[in-house]
C-alpha cells in the first residue's frame, strides 16, 4: 500500500465514523426544532464545552493558524492568545444571560431573541438574512480546508474540488440525519481528535526540524528572519482581531445557539473556562509547527522540502493554507499523517456542521416558519431545514472552488459582521436602563454591516472603494459607526409601549 | 439571604470581574513596549515571552474568578 493510500484510507475511515454517529443520533432525534437544534437544553459540561470549543476552532485553527505562524511569526500568538480568552470571557458574561433569557422565553436562534426583545419583525428578518449571507464566507473557508486536506493527503489523486465536495457531503449528510444533536455528538469526538492531533503534530514536527526544540527554532529564526519573532500588526489590527474573533465570533448564530444547549448556569460557566483553556492552548503546538515551517522555508531540507516551499504552495493553491497539510505528509509516517489530517478534517467539519445547522435554523425558523408556511407540522420544518443545509453546502463549495484566498482573511469577514450585533445584544442582556430601541438597533446594525462590506479588502473591491482594510479593522470601523447611529436614532425616536413592557419583563428575568 | 440580595451580590462580583478583564486585556498591548527579537526567557524573543506570560496571567485570573464565582463568591 502506498503512503497516500494509507493516509487517505484513514481520513475516509474517520468520515465513516462520523456518519455512523450522525445516523445513530438521528435515531434518537425527536421531530421537534427544539431537539433538532438545542438538544432540548439538557447538555452537560463535557458536551457544551467540547461542542463550543470544537465549533469555534475550524479549518482556521488547524490550517491557517500554521500558515500565518509560518509567514508572520509570533504575531499570530499575540493576537490569538488574547482573542480566544476574550471569546471565553464573553461567553461567561454574556452567554449565561442569553441562556437564562432563552430558557424563560423559548429562544432558539439569535433572531428569535433580538426580535422578541425589540418587538421587531424587521429586525428578525434582517438579522436572519444578513447573518445567513455573512456565514457563507465561513462555509467557504471550511470547504477550502477540506479540499486541501484530501488533495494533499491523497497526493493529488483526489483533486481539491472533488475532495472538498466529498468531505462537505459527509458533514451535510450526518447533519441532515441527526440535526445539531449529531453535530454535538460528533463535536465531542472531533474536539478531542483535533486537540490530540495538533499536540502530536507540534511535538513531532519540532523534533523533525530542530533537535534542540523551540529554543533552537528561535535561535535559527533570529539569524534567518528576526521579523518573525516580533509583533508585526499595529495596535488597531490587534484590537480589531480581539474584537471580531472574541465577541464577534461568539455572537454568530452557530456559537450563539450553543449557549441555549447548556442545562444550567454552572454548566455554561464551567464550559466557558474549559473553552478558554482549550482554545488558547491549542495555538501553542500550532506555533511550533508554523515556526518550524518558517525555518524549513528559509533554508530547505534536502529530499523533503525545498527552500521557499511556501511560495510554491501559495502559487499552486492560491494561499499559504496548505503549509500544515504539506508538512504533515512530508515529515510524518503515513499512519500518523492520516490521523492528523483526519484531525484537520474534524476541525473543519465540526464548524461546518454547526454553520449548516445554524444557517438553516435562521432561514427555517425565522423566515419560512413565520412568513412562508406558518402553522405546519414540525416535521415539515425539519425537512426544509435539511434541504437548506444541502443548498448552503453547495453554494459554499462552489465559491471555494474559485480559491478565494487565505482562510484567515476570509474568516475575518463574517466575524466582523457578527461584531455588529454587539450593541443591540448588550442592551438585551443588560436591561437596566432603556437606551437602545428597535429603530436604533435596526439602523445601527444596517449601517455597521454595510460599512464592514465596503471597507473590507475582499468585498470593497466590488464597490470600487478607494480605501479598504483587513476585515478586523473594517469591523472596528463598522462597530464605531454602528454604536453612534444606534444611540443617535434611539435618542431621536421613542420605543413602542410594547417594547417598554418587554424590557421590564427582561429586567425581571435577569435581576429578580 | 433574599433573592434580590443574592442578585445584587453576584452583580457586584460581575462588575469586579469586568474591571479586571479590562485591565488585563489592556495589558496585552504591552507587547509593543518589548517588541524585539532579542533572546530572553528560554531563548524566546522578548515579545513572545511577554505574550506567553500575559496569557498565563490572563488564564490564571479567569480560573481564579470562575472558582470564586461558582463557589458563590466566597
Amino acid at each position: 500500500m502506498e503512503a497516500w493510500q494509507t493516509t487517505t484510507a484513514l481520513i475516509l475511515l474517520y468520515c465513516a465514523l462520523v456518519l455512523v454517529i450522525g445516523y445513530v443520533s438521528g435515531k434518537v432525534l425527536k421531530k421537534s426544532l427544539e431537539d433538532f437544534y438545542v438538544l432540548s437544553r439538557k447538555a452537560g459540561t463535557v458536551v457544551t464545552f467540547l461542542a463550543t470549543a470544537s465549533t469555534y476552532h475550524s479549518a482556521f485553527a488547524f490550517l491557517t493558524s500554521v500558515a500565518v505562524f509560518a509567514t508572520t511569526g509570533i504575531t499570530f500568538w499575540v493576537g490569538s492568545s488574547a482573542w480566544t480568552t476574550m471569546a471565553a470571557v464573553f461567553m461567561y458574561l454574556v452567554g449565561v444571560r442569553l441562556m437564562k433569557l432563552g430558557r424563560v422565553r423559548g429562544h432558539i436562534s439569535p433572531a428569535d431573541g433580538l426580535a422578541d426583545f425589540y418587538k421587531s419583525e424587521l429586525l428578525r428578518v434582517l438579522v436572519a438574512a444578513i447573518m445567513a449571507l455573512f456565514i457563507i464566507a465561513y462555509i467557504v473557508v471550511q470547504a477550502v480546508g477540506l479540499g486541501l486536506i484530501l488533495d494533499i493527503g491523497s497526493n493529488g489523486v483526489i483533486p481539491y474540488a472533488y475532495g472538498s465536495l466529498l468531505l462537505m457531503l459527509v458533514a451535510t449528510v450526518y447533519m441532515a440525519l441527526g440535526g445539531l444533536r449529531a453535530a454535538y455528538w460528533t463535536d465531542v469526538l472531533q474536539g478531542v481528535w483535533m486537540y490530540l492531533g495538533i499536540a502530536l503534530a507540534g511535538v513531532l514536527m519540532l523534533h523533525n526540524v530542530a533537535a534542540g526544540g523551540l529554543p533552537e527554532v528561535m535561535d535559527r529564526l533570529r539569524e534567518l528572519n528576526p521579523r518573525l519573532l516580533t509583533m508585526n500588526w499595529g495596535p488597531e489590527m490587534l484590537l480589531g482581531t480581539i474584537m471580531i474573533f472574541g465577541p464577534g465570533l461568539m455572537l454568530l448564530p452557530h456559537l450563539w445557539i450553543k449557549f441555549y444547549v447548556a442545562k444550567d448556569e454552572k454548566v455554561l460557566k464551567a464550559s466557558a473556562l474549559g473553552t478558554a483553556l482549550y482554545l488558547s492552548s491549542y495555538y501553542i503546538p500550532a506555533a511550533m509547527v508554523g515556526l518550524a515551517a518558517a525555518v524549513v522555508n528559509a533554508v530547505g531540507l534536502p529530499g523533503v522540502l525545498e527552500k521557499g516551499f511556501i511560495s510554491a504552495l501559495t502559487a499552486k493553491y492560491g494561499s499559504a493554507d496548505a503549509v500544515m497539510a504539506t508538512m504533515i505528509v512530508k515529515f510524518l509516517h503515513p499512519v500518523v499523517a492520516g490521523f492528523l489530517l483526519a484531525g484537520a478534517a474534524a476541525a473543519a467539519m465540526s464548524t461546518l456542521d454547526s454553520f449548516l445547522g445554524s444557517t438553516s435554523l435562521l432561514l427555517t425558523r425565522d423566515i419560512y416558519q413565520r412568513y412562508i408556511r406558518p402553522g405546519k407540522p414540525e416535521s415539515e420544518y425539519v425537512l426544509v431545514s435539511r434541504l437548506l443545509m444541502f443548498v448552503w453546502m453547495l453554494i459554499g463549495w462552489y465559491l471555494a472552488v474559485l480559491r478565494p484566498g487565505l482562510i484567515f482573511d476570509i474568516t475575518a469577514i463574517p466575524v466582523a459582521g457578527g461584531l455588529q450585533l454587539v450593541p443591540m445584544t448588550l442592551q438585551m442582556v443588560i436591561p437596566k436602563k432603556k437606551i437602545i430601541n428597535k429603530h436604533g438597533a435596526v439602523a445601527g446594525f444596517v449601517v455597521g454591516s454595510i460599512l464592514v462590506t465596503l471597507f473590507t479588502v475582499q468585498t470593497g473591491k466590488y464597490f470600487r472603494m478607494p480605501i479598504t482594510y483587513h476585515a478586523a479593522v473594517a469591523g472596528l470601523i463598522g462597530l464605531t459607526a454602528n454604536i453612534a447611529v444606534t444611540l443617535i436614532v434611539s435618542t431621536l425616536t421613542k420605543p413602542t409601549q410594547e417594547e417598554v413592557k418587554i424590557f421590564e419583563e427582561y429586567k425581571k428575568t435577569l435581576y429578580s | 439571604m433574599t433573592q434580590s440580595a443574592a442578585t445584587s451580590k453576584s452583580g457586584r462580583r460581575e462588575l469586579l470581574f469586568i474591571a479586571i478583564v479590562v485591565v488585563v486585556w489592556t495589558a496585552a498591548f504591552g507587547v509593543y513596549f518589548v517588541n524585539s527579537p532579542s533572546p530572553s526567557l528560554w531563548s524566546l524573543s522578548s515579545a513572545y515571552a511577554y505574550s506567553l506570560m500575559w496569557w498565563l496571567v490572563a488564564t490564571l485570573v479567569f480560573i481564579a474568578y470562575t472558582i470564586y464565582d461558582l463557589a458563590g463568591g466566597g
